[in-house]
């Protein structure tokens, strides 16, 4: 993980969130039934979307790890797991956020924000799993495990709970559908986050690697 | 701009949530720093190390 | 069936030590009585208040019994060093998990036969019907595929009894909702096809989750 690389990237979130707000502030129009709250539309997908993507990350790198035991996959899965729990914190904030002047309540049990909240759950498991462990590498064995089921249950949870409240009261599907305006201020704010995640969880990573090594040396010294 | 707030706050968190992890990974590297200080010490503190680690 | 013999041992096994205590099904059952009994303080009231509680009722008063039942599924292996010797044993790992869950699924099956016509006196509600009790089936089943490796897992950890829960209920999230509307689905006289949809989610968890726990379960427990 050359530095180079790295400063190229974060300089590439930099231009890229800059741009997203530009466009969430300045160029988009504003949506004719929400106002303007709509515009935390382009925050909350994002996050979302980072909380699914990190989650797909640890599902992969512990079962690599498990398969392969190499630590370098129990620190991607770590700090991706790290960086998740951050996102769906967000996730959850945002969402509240934007379920108060929309519908009215803090809170709603609907699909999305309830699976969103089972998703944080499963990320607090994944850690604590860890420091209950005893030893480190039991501990990571046993969070490459939640990262697996964790993992496999979210469609199922996704299903049950559309099918146990039925998708948003006319909520987030826009009565006139997404003018392309919108959408490209959506991908842009989608590729800011997504990049931000990348320099993210290269640096925790590498972070990650190091201390784990640290832990060896002073195990073995 | 009747609901400007929730905006500002919705910024606002994530923001902070952004900027805590990047203190705390701040944090995190000045751990690491401080015990490669010390390992390095410990090493240097051997006169001779016995044999090889 | 080599296989299934030699799972059953261990089943067995956990049925006659159980026998002589009879430790997880007392305890588990006295704690699911005595949880219907305060739901019923809690909620007490008109009978349509009740045919609106019940369903949820039930599947708390399973879930938290499930819980009570499953922590204790290893905690005798861990104890008695009996893992160990299970594991030496000239058996795959897999068969130690199949033997274990089937015990638990023995457990929870009779905790909750005996709890349903309890449910059904107290709260004079049709408990006792075939959509009932292949829901409950279906569900106890889903319930003890994540709850077998979760319980394993657990009791590898500083602190088992809080750790099984932690990671039990996110998980069986799912099953607990498709339980409980299909539950009031039965009990408000529905027919089969209106249950259709939240059985066909319960029996995917089950399929789904036997085969993902068999896989993993060998990772828990290797040393």
């Amino acid at each position: 993980m050359d530095p180079m690389r790295r400063y190229i990237l974060s300089g590439l979130s930099l231009v890229l969130m800059l741009l997203a707000l530009y466009l969430i502030f300045v160029y988009v129009p504003t949506e004719k039934e929400m106002g303007i709250v709509q515009r935390i539309f382009y925050l909350m997908v994002p996050m979302g979307w980072l909380a699914l993507l990190s989650f797909i990350v640890v599902f992969i790198a512990s079962i690599v790890f498990l398969a392969k035991k190499q630590s370098g996959w129990d620190a991607l899965a770590y700090s991706s797991a790290e960086i998740g729990l951050v996102a769906t914190t967000g996730a959850l904030v945002v969402g509240s956020l934007w379920a108060r002047p929309i519908w009215g309540v803090w809170w709603t049990w609907e699909p999305r924000l309830t699976a969103t909240l089972v998703l944080w759950f499963i990320y607090v498991a994944y850690f604590m799993v860890r420091s209950f462990a005893g030893e480190e590498s039991r501990g990571a064995r046993f969070a490459a495990v939640i990262g697996i089921v964790g993992f496999v249950d979210l469609p199922i949870v996704v299903l049950a709970t559309t099918l146990w409240r039925g998708m948003h009261p006319g909520g987030v599907i826009f009565s006139g559908g997404l003018a392309p305006s919108m959408l490209l201020t959506l991908l842009v704010s989608l590729a800011a986050f997504t990049v931000l995640y990348v320099v993210l969880l290269m640096t925790r990573c590498s972070l990650r690697n190091a201390e784990t090594t640290i832990k060896q040396i002073k195990v073995n010294t | 701009m009747e609901n400007a707030g929730y905006i500002f706050t919705a910024f606002a968190v994530i923001w902070a949530l952004v900027f805590g992890y990047v203190f705390f990974l701040l944090g995190r590297q000045a751990h690491i720093k401080r015990q490669l200080d010390s390992l390095q010490k410990g090493i240097k503190e051997e006169p001779s190390p016995p044999g090889k680690m | 069936m080599n296989f299934l013999r030699k799972a059953m041992v261990i089943t067995r096994k956990d049925i006659i030590s159980e026998m002589r205590t009879k430790e997880i099904i007392f305890s588990a059952l006295l704690f699911a009585l005595l949880v219907i009994i305060t739901f019923n303080f809690a909620f007490g009231g008109s009978q349509e208040m009740m045919l609106l509680v019940a369903p949820g009722i039930l599947w708390v008063t399973f879930t938290f019994a499930g819980i009570l039942s499953l922590n204790r599924s290893f905690i005798a292996e861990k104890e008695e060093n009996c893992l160990e010797g299970l594991m030496i044993a000239p058996i795959s790992r897999e068969v130690i998990y199949i033997g274990k869950m089937l015990g638990s699924l023995l457990f929870m099956l009779v905790i909750e036969i005996i709890a349903l016509p309890v449910l059904a006196f107290l709260f004079n509600l049709p408990v006792l019907s075939a959509k009932i009790i292949v829901v409950t089936l279906m569900a106890t089943i889903g319930f003890v595929t994540v709850g077998t490796l979760f319980s394993a897992l657990a009791v590898n950890t500083k602190a088992r009894e809080i750790v099984l829960p932690i990671l039990f209920l996110p998980i069986v999230v799912p099953i607990v909702i498709s339980a409980v509307k299909a539950s009031g689905l039965a009990l408000s006289g529905e027919p089969w096809q209106a249950l259709a949809p939240w059985l066909n989610i319960i029996g995917a968890f089950d399929a789904i989750f036997l085969v993902v726990s068999f896989w993993v379960f060998n990772y828990i427990i290797e040393e």
